[in-house]
């Protein structure tokens, strides 16, 4: 029954800030940051323009009918 | 959606095999410095090296993907392999089961109750018995009172003759437990591995793997029957698993 402590330690753990562990690699925060950054970008993008073909989509239904 | 979910089954194996060596390595090496043995025997490794290594890497590595994979970012290009976030859980992990198993180890025979084998025990098959206790060349062990388990360390700090001799009877009841506690720390870790992204629920989809649940339950019943019938040969207490 001792075992079963891996699961609570488990979920205890995921309430606690990663800060507390030490970080691997060479990577920079400020690389962290621009990567996070051009992925929202990279989502806004995809974003409208899919919103547009849609729209243009829809219009040629339009035009069909 | 396959790419990321390879690239996540290979960090989930990680996190749980870094997590297990740790505590495996730092059991043996400190428990072995005390103890004049390491508290887990080579075989009990081997059998831990086999279920960790090939068994567990077979569970982890073939979760399935699933389209919520490409609801987050990708991966970043210089971004290592073993996150913050599993580097928590491979320290905190280690550290507790560390303490846990070297609580068992160390003061183990001051609060764990013994109720298999001792004086009052005349059934050599399952474990110490009072002709055992009284031949024992050391006056302080013949004093064992059967109350809580007896220290599987083979010799105390003067070199005086602690479970050495009673190797030759059955092995030690008391790391028997500890060994069982740490398989079974492990068996529950893999469960918890599954999850390298601080989600919530660690049972989402395990159904959906048939190979994880297969692996898991033939570790759980392996280790049941280990202990039962492995004996002298895995060094391990016929009622190891009581208590």
């Amino acid at each position: 029954m001792l075992g079963l402590i891996s699961l609570p330690i488990n979920l205890i753990l995921k309430f606690v800030p990663d800060k507390i562990a030490f970080k691997m690699g060479n990577e920079l925060d400020e690389e962290i940051r621009a990567s996070n950054e051009d992925y929202l970008n990279l989502r806004k993008i995809s974003g409208a323009l899919r919103n547009d073909m849609m729209s243009k989509s829809g219009k040629l239904v339009g035009i069909g009918d | 959606m396959w790419g990321r979910n390879v690239y996540d089954n290979i960090r989930r194996f990680l996190q749980f095999q870094l997590s297990v060596n740790v505590v495996a390595l730092i059991t043996s090496f400190l428990g072995s410095c005390v103890l004049w043995e390491s508290p887990l025997a080579a075989i009990q490794l081997l059998w831990v090296n086999m279920i960790m290594d090939s068994l567990a890497s077979l569970a982890l590595a073939t979760e399935t993907p699933n389209p919520s994979l490409l609801q987050r970012p990708p991966y970043r290009k210089k971004e290592y392999i073993i996150s913050r976030k599993m580097m928590k859980h491979i320290l905190c992990q280690s550290l507790v089961q560390s303490v846990i198993l070297f609580a068992i180890i160390f003061a183990g025979p001051s609060f764990m109750p013994e109720g298999v084998e001792g004086p009052t025990n005349t059934n050599q098959a399952i474990g110490l018995t009072k002709a055992n206790i009284d031949s024992h060349p050391n006056p302080e062990i013949r004093k064992w009172d059967g109350k809580y388990v007896t220290s599987g360390m083979l010799k105390d700090f003067n070199g005086e003759q602690v479970y050495e001799h009673f190797y030759s009877f059955t092995p030690s009841r008391h790391l028997t437990i500890n060994f069982n506690v740490f398989v079974f720390l492990q068996i529950f870790n893999m469960l918890a591995a599954r999850k390298i992204n601080d989600e919530i629920n660690i049972f989402k989809g395990v159904f959906t793997n048939p190979m994880f649940c297969g692996v898991w339950l033939v570790i759980v019943v392996g280790q049941f029957i280990i202990v039962q019938i492995g004996g002298k040969a895995m060094k391990v207490h016929v009622a190891g698993l009581t208590g």
